[in-house]
């Protein structure tokens, strides 16, 4: 009930201040007391997931106990029986070897029939509560940078918020294919309107086309899950085709054809593609991200874009592990690389700082992606860790850029100069979360961003040295920017702007708490790893071919290339 | 056979409820109106609740158990649980049909215009009934008659005679049609009745005249066709629905696909597996699948390739319509033709995801969608201030923020999005189509995600110009009370059946297995 209620509280929030009406003070405190009501419901789901000890399931489920996606607690409830399906299924019974071990062999088969379940099934594990957090933390300073910036339609925009915030949340926290669908589709409709109504010049075209480019996707996507389902229930694999566990499982004993897991893979991450963005699907990334109020930024930047992300890895790679290692590294490999070169150049030759922002995000999140296809623990968990840390570094971003555009109505870095003599608390915070987002070692870029790349490595080393470039041209960009818009003579567009002030409590409430995760995570990664440790193995162990080559690699090369820290941090994650 | 006769009323007790509220409107009706033509004020409220009592009758019978008549080889009549279902869908959308058209008739024609509706509904009811193709005839022209009386009731001026005249014509055309291949129908098997000709396709007794059932069926399904708004079949649909009342818009894009939909599964029949993997058996389903295919595909693109292109409101809903035919034509293709089948003779697919069943949830989820948007176009527009073109939307989220949120519920729904019915609606369509195995039913549903992605276009559209667009006058809108009712009641059941549809698609499923 505590994973219900994470989703349903936003969701009654919005329905309050839908029915109250009210005015823009009421319905923002409204907003703020959910959002931190829920960012301490998600932090004691994890104190709750946590204080178990990784190793520990909560859920007793003998069916999935081998699964590769285990959820550690659960919530499930019909929603709609489908139809039914004839499975032979053989009951297992117990037998004792001649030497005295206690094994299982299937009994003699039966046909059964059973209901197909499409489930309102939640659960939780290691990755979907460190994104839950993830999600609750950057919705409060939403809230907050929102506060003074929002002043049309308040009670409509902070609607939208929380909609929105319940449907990232729920997406996180699906554990049946369909509700994953439903909660990645239904994130469209309250970012189009936040998009739409609140954004600036070129809001609507915008919105229209964000929504529809990642419609298209997902549709592509939905038929790609219809098949896949279809597929496993003819072949009589398991009784409950839609939960994501059971079907790991399952595909885990009897792995689909080679040629239907290429084309699912492709049908699946077509959605997905779109959603991260990948590089030749990114275009409508920058506009959305430009147009949309500082809040969407956050939110779009901070959690949407890890959905596509998180479907790879949630559904991709437990489900279709030939078609991952033969397809989809070398095409999504690719096309991360590209993203991280493409996106980190197109940064540089932006003006306006939002859309360099903008493009950094399409650079890191190709590291993610770079990560997460590494398919070994160390690629895995940092593609999970860079989906965290971009989270929080872009995020802070987008407040700062917001904050500068709320005190001087322009992004444009012609226009501004010199701004750490004007506005120096600002200024500081802004190196800081640079810093972070440039992967300075301390701070948490460079955890995500070398275990990436470490992972990388291992598995294609070309891939991992072209992406490497990526990180210094993400320390060009931003330290170019920092040059240009905060050192240097003191330069603000001349008129247009009411008088300055430094940074307020309000504003240092919505950044600080993000600052302080970065340096946090970025000096002790090793209980957030630890987190995700169990759930990042189990997806591992589908991978032995990658593993070996791991294993080769490191004895042989290891050491001579990778330098004492990131052993260490190596060992981190090794820890059982 | 006198016997089966006198049963045959107690199948029927709510389409008789039905009929006779409407005889009572005629007969009544013309009496409360002076020879001049004065009513006396506020006669059109008296004639709603008059109609919302006998639905409210015909639905206490609905839930009453009903006599269980398997259909025989004699009787007229049979009542199955698509009976069930196509009253359940009349009867809901019935209420809120008789609701729009509350305040849309003058108080001098509401007896009529109700009448003419309670008669539509009670014959869409009678085509689901009908076990014998002279009863599915006079149950088709029992929809089509009083719908040309409801057109020209509803609007007067030029535009809305030219538009009953149009579809006058053409409906008389397609009944027409029909009739004709009935008679070619009767004429291969020697009977009238549906149980008696299905029964010998089974048995593989009509095979030496393929050529006359041929010309049989494409004249049927022809015919039916103008009913559904399929393609080539529906250059009516914008020219009428834009030239006349929102209520009867709302009328022509639910009630003639209800009774061409249903009229089509009673001839068609579903496909005999068994029968179908001798060499030889020759299926009126099957030989009509490739044409409904066709007309599936043909009807999605069109529809919504010309949907994009539209300013007019009720047009862009008819073309709308149209998409969404195009959508049922597909699960219809699925139902109509026989399944992948292995060599030893079994279905290839293991579950019980049936075309049928995905075809009438998707009707229904449909009518109660749409019903849901007209009824808001009909309940915020006035004569100075009509909702008549896609720019008079532009601020409703201002003028009329119930209203707007309504709207974008539907809309969604017709989108076919979630949280609403919609998208489940759309989604067992592609489960019944990739689980039939064959290369047809990939086929569509491939189109179908394509031609869902090119509706979210326009459906989109029109929530940016309500939400997105500043409007022209900012003082707020007014709706009318009966029809915003009818609005919130679909959109209510749109987003319920969402988060609830097993008692709905259950009781499908049962359908035809």
């Amino acid at each position: 009930m505590l994973l219900l209620s994470i989703i349903v509280l936003p969701l009654l929030a919005a329905l309050l201040l839908a029915l109250l009406g009210g005015d823009r003070a009421v319905a923002r405190w409204i907003a703020l007391l959910t959002a931190v009501g829920t960012l301490a419901l998600s932090v004691g789901l994890f104190s709750r997931i946590h204080s178990h000890g990784s190793g520990i399931e909560l859920v007793q489920n003998q069916s999935i106990a081998d699964s590769p996606v285990r959820p550690r607690i659960e919530w499930r409830q019909t929603w709609m029986t489908l139809g039914e399906q004839q499975v032979s299924s053989a009951p297992i019974k117990e037998v004792v070897d001649e030497e005295g071990r206690i094994g299982v062999e299937p009994g003699e088969a039966v046909i059964q029939r059973i209901p197909i379940r499409l489930e309102f099934y939640l659960g939780a594990d290691g990755i979907s509560v460190l994104m839950l957090m993830l999600t609750a933390i950057l919705t409060v300073s939403a809230v907050l940078i929102s506060w003074e910036a929002i002043q049309e339609r308040a009670t409509e925009f902070y609607i939208c918020l929380l909609v929105l915030e319940a449907g990232m949340l729920g997406a996180f926290l699906a554990f049946d294919l369909l509700l994953f669908y439903v909660f990645f589709e239904f994130t469209l409709i309250p970012l189009f309107f936040l998009v739409g109504i609140w954004g600036s010049s070129q809001r609507q075209f915008a919105a229209y086309r964000f929504f529809i480019y990642t419609l298209a996707g997902s549709m592509i996507t939905l038929l790609g899950l219809v098949a896949l389902v279809m597929k496993v229930m003819q072949e009589g694999l398991t009784a409950t085709p839609f939960s994501i566990p059971d079907i790991a499982a399952a595909l885990q004993q009897h792995p689909l054809p080679d040629n239907w897991q290429i084309g699912l893979l492709l049908a699946l991450s077509a959605g997905f593609v779109i959603k991260v963005p990948l590089f030749p699907f990114h275009t409508w990334l920058p506009l959305a991200h430009t147009e949309a109020p500082t809040a969407g930024s956050v939110l779009l930047a901070g959690v949407l874009l890890k959905l596509g992300t998180y479907g790879f890895l949630r559904i991709c790679l437990p489900l279709l592990p030939v078609a991952v290692a033969g397809v989809g590294v070398p095409v999504f490999g690719t096309m991360a690389v590209i993203g991280i070169v493409y996106g980190a150049l197109g940064a540089l030759a932006q003006s306006d700082i939002k859309k360099l922002v903008a493009y950094s995000s399409v650079s890191h999140l190709g590291f993610c992606v770079l990560g997460i296809f590494a398919l070994n623990s160390e690629g895995i968990t940092g593609g999970v860790m860079q989906m965290i840390n971009h989270g929080l570094s872009t995020g802070a971003l987008f407040l700062l850029v917001g904050m500068v555009y709320d005190r001087y109505h322009t992004r444009e870095l012609s226009e501004l100069g010199g701004l750490a003599t004007r506005l120096p608390l600002l200024s500081v915070c802004m190196v800081f979360v640079c810093m972070a987002s440039a992967g300075l070692p301390g701070l948490n870029g460079f955890v995500g961003e070398m275990l990436a790349l470490i992972g990388m490595f291992k598995a294609k080393p070309l891939y991992s040295a072209i992406g490497a470039t990526g990180v210094v041209l993400g320390a060009w960009y931003l330290l170019d920017m920092l040059r240009r818009g905060f050192f240097g003579p003191l330069k603000e567009p001349a008129s247009t702007h009411g008088p300055i002030h430094d940074i307020n409590i309000r504003e240092l409430l919505a950044v600080g708490p993000l600052m302080v995760l970065c340096l946090w995570i970025g000096v002790s990664p090793k209980p957030w790893l630890d987190t995700i440790a169990n759930d990042v193995r189990s997806v591992v162990k589908l991978y032995p071919q990658a593993d070996a080559a791991k294993a080769e690699i490191a004895t042989t090369h290891g050491s001579s290339i990778e330098g004492p820290v990131i052993v260490k941090r190596e060992q981190d994650i090794e820890v059982p | 056979m006198f016997q089966h006769l006198t049963n045959a009323i107690g199948l029927i007790l709510p389409e008789v409820v039905l009929l006779a509220a409407a005889v009572v409107n005629f007969a009544v009706g013309p009496f409360l109106v002076s020879e001049s033509g004065q009513a006396p004020n506020g006669l059109r409220h008296r004639w709603g609740i008059w109609s919302l009592l006998a639905l409210g009758i015909a639905g206490w019978l609905w839930l009453a158990p009903v006599p269980v008549a398997e259909a025989s080889h004699l009787a007229p009549f049979q009542s199955d649980a698509l009976v069930w279902f196509v009253r359940m869908m009349t009867l809901v959308t019935g209420a809120v049909l008789v609701l729009v058209n509350w305040n849309q008739t003058a108080d001098r024609d509401s007896a009529e215009s109700h009448a003419c509706l309670l008669l539509i509904l009670a014959g869409a009811n009678l085509i689901s009934l009908a076990n014998d193709i002279v009863v599915l005839f006079l149950a088709l022209e029992l929809v089509s008659i009083p719908t040309y009386v409801f057109l020209y009731v509803a609007r007067r001026d030029a535009s809305g005679q030219e538009a009953t005249l149009k579809y006058f014509l053409l409906s008389v055309f397609s009944s027409a049609l029909v009739l004709y291949g009935f008679s070619f129908l009767y004429g291969t098997a020697g009977t009238t009745n549906l149980t008696a000709i299905h029964r010998a396709f089974e048995a593989n007794e009509l095979q030496p005249m393929p050529a006359m059932l041929l010309v049989s069926i494409a004249t049927i399904v022809a015919g039916l066709a103008f009913r559904v708004t399929a393609v080539p079949f529906h250059f009516y649909a914008p020219d009428v629905f834009q030239g006349t009342a929102n209520s009867a818009a709302a009328v022509l894009s639910v009630v003639p696909k209800v009774a061409g939909i249903v009229a089509l599964v009673r001839v068609l029949g579903q496909p005999s597996v068994e029968a179908a993997i001798h060499s030889g058996y020759w299926n009126i389903g099957d030989k009509s699948g490739g044409m409904i295919y066709l007309l599936a595909i043909a009807t999605m693109f069109v529809g919504n390739l010309l949907a994009l292109l539209q300013k007019n409101l009720r047009r862009l809903l008819a073309y709308s319509s149209i998409a969404h035919a195009g959508y049922m034509l597909v699960g219809l293709s699925i139902a109509v033709t026989v399944p992948a089948i292995w060599e030893d003779g079994s279905v290839v697919s293991t579950t019980h995801v049936g075309g049928l069943p995905a075809l009438l949830f998707y009707l229904g989820i449909y009518g109660v969608t749409t019903l849901g948007v007209f009824a808001l176009i009909a309940s915020l527009s006035t004569a100075e201030r009509p909702l008549e073109t896609t720019e008079d939307l532009a601020g409703l989220s201002k003028t009329h923020p119930a209203g707007a949120f309504l709207a974008t519920v539907l809309l969604f729904g017709l989108t076919g999005l979630p949280p609403t019915a919609g998208f489940l609606g759309k989604l067992t369509l592609f489960f019944a189509s990739w689980n039939h195995g064959t290369d047809l039913g990939r086929r569509l549903a491939v189109c179908l995600a394509i031609n869902a992605a090119i509706a979210a276009w326009y459906y989109l559209r029109l929530i940016g110009v309500m939400y997105l667009q500043p409007s022209r006058d900012d003082s707020r809108r007014t709706a009318g009370v009966p029809a915003f009712v009818g609005v919130s009641v679909c959109a209510v059941t749109s987003l319920a059946v969402f988060f609830s549809p097993d008692w709905l698609w259950q009781a499908l499923q049962r359908i035809g297995s």
